[in-house]
């Protein structure tokens, strides 16, 4: 297999952008990234589009080739990519393998996803259908309801407490506050999250990400040749994607998400490394519960350590391993299909010192991107050369 | 007391909430339904307060995961009578099948 190189980065601005259409949201995020790359669109070989509910919230199918025409890319195979939040991660996931496997040597992946033009009940219903059809969803459970149910569970597991919960809200706000496409940029005090409306018990409202639209694209490139477009690549160098049960009476520990404990452990075999090796990551904080189990899959702490983790410090800014520097998912906003690309923005953004909370020193970053009730999970590891 | 309809293996005695047509552990094909007790233990729960647009006008509702005595877990509404707060751990009895699927609700330890 051949090594895999990112040359270009492109992102939208995350909240409610009115009057701007979805398929308008991904070509701003994809002529970005071209552009970033400074390659022509003669270029791009292939196009994979993560996206979840288009056709639910805003009756555009047939995305990709849409997006690819109004590039201007001729005529090359589009594919619009679904697995629920992991859409882009997996459309991500999916051009490296094109460009690994020699097929063609640049990839253009992007994720998008609007989100605000519909209702809150349409919303949280279309959201729902990445859950079981067929049992959970059937009793009327939702997304913050599981995570609800999931963080009750973790607290009398493992013994955290509902102020360590909360805390991923004040931290991932405060990194958001200064991140200029970040759907809130106001920091929030723990207090607020603490009193803030409950949505599912114990969930509270800031224990949630907005309802938000959004797209992020990357160009990818065969490593060799990378050099000769951009003065920095960013090297993929572990890539993992996994699969778990897609309902909770399914999960053996309601604690952890098998998905993104397999996706991390090919990711870190492919790249040789540990958990103890990656400088900085973004990982799927959908809620602030969420943010916990996924540093405990990964691997930077031990299966019920989340908690105090946060509380210690050790996933912030400053801390030992910063977690979502962009301000994750709960301050940026949760455009579900190009989260896990916003994701690889910023850590490419990192990995090249660029970033807005630029982590010091950042040389390995690891992206973690989590779909349904932990159904789909993708983690890939990248490094600066 | 309500007994509890699930599914059995007949060849690795897997037990599951909903018929299949082979085993989901074994890949046997001799499925056959069971009567569970319907006794069980809370496992987790919570109140769902803002419902998909199908479910609007129910809320708040309970939503459980439920391990029953028999090894079987199941997600289930839960039925929290006035003046009870759940707890995790708390018993809990398989009450009826509602449209949406089966609905339990919290017991006295002695009940
Ligand atoms: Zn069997």
């Amino acid at each position: 297999m051949r090594g895999v190189s990112v040359i270009g980065i492109g992102c939208t601005p995350f909240g409610q952008q009115n009057g701007v259409s979805i398929t308008d949201l991904a070509l701003q995020a994809c002529r970005e990234a071209l552009s970033d790359a400074q390659i022509p669109t003669s270029l791009v070989r292939a196009f994979y589009l993560g996206n979840f509910v288009s056709e639910a919230l805003v009756h555009q199918g047939a995305l990709a080739p849409i997006v690819a025409h109004r590039l201007g890319l001729r005529p090359i195979p589009c594919t619009k990519v679904e697995g629920a939040c992991a859409s882009s991660g997996i459309a991500f996931r999916h051009g490296v393998l094109l460009i690994a496997s020699g097929v063609c040597d640049i990839v253009l992946v992007a994720g998008v996803e609007k989100m605000t033009s519909a209702g809150t009940g349409a919303v949280t219903e279309a959201l729902a259908s990445a859950g079981d059809a067929d049992s959970e969803m059937r009793l009327g459970l939702t997304f913050p309801g599981t995570f609800g149910i999931i963080m009750r569970r973790h607290m009398h597991q493992h013994g955290t407490t509902r102020e360590q919960v909360a805390m991923v809200s004040v931290k991932n706000r405060q990194s958001g506050s200064a991140n200029p496409k970040a759907h809130f940029q106001k920091p929030v005090a723990l207090g607020e999250v603490l009193e803030s409306r409950l949505i599912c018990d114990p969930l509270r409202l800031y224990d949630c990400t907005p309802i938000s639209d959004g797209a992020a694209a990357a160009v990818l490139c065969a490593a060799d040749p990378a050099t000769e477009y951009a003065d920095q690549p960013i090297d993929i160098i572990g890539s993992g994607h996994a699969m778990g049960p897609a309902t909770l009476f399914e999960m053996a520990d309601l604690t952890t998400f098998e998905a993104s404990v397999a996706a991390a452990q090919q990711a870190y075999r492919e790249a040789g490394l540990t958990p103890r090796d990656i400088d900085v990551a973004e990982v799927h904080d959908c809620f602030t519960i969420a943010e916990i189990t996924a540093i405990e899959d990964l691997g930077f702490v031990e299966k019920g350590k989340g908690g105090p983790a946060v509380a210690d410090g050790l996933t912030a800014l400053d801390g030992m391993l910063p977690i979502n520097p962009s301000g994750g998912l709960l301050s940026k906003g949760h455009p579900v299909g190009a989260t896990g690309l916003a994701q690889i923005y910023e850590i490419v953004g990192q990995l090249r010192g660029e970033a807005i909370n630029q982590v010091k020193g950042a040389h390995i970053g690891l992206a973690h991107n989590l779909g349904g009730t932990g159904a789909v999970s993708t983690v890939h590891i990248l490094k600066r050369r | 007391m309500a007994s509890f309809e699930a599914f059995t293996c007949d060849a690795c005695k897997g037990l599951f909430a909903r018929s299949q047509r082979s085993c989901r552990r074994c890949g046997a094909s001799a499925i056959l339904p069971v009567n569970l007790s319907g006794r069980g233990l809370l496992t987790s729960f919570t109140t769902i307060r803002m419902p998909p647009t199908a479910f609007q006008g129910q809320e708040p509702y309970d939503i459980a995961v439920i391990d029953l005595e028999e090894g079987l877990r199941v997600t289930a509404r839960l039925t929290v009578q006035a003046g009870r707060t759940a707890g995790i751990g708390d018993p809990v009895m398989f009450e009826t099948m509602c449209p949406y699927g089966a609905a339990f609700r919290l017991i006295e330890e002695q009940e």
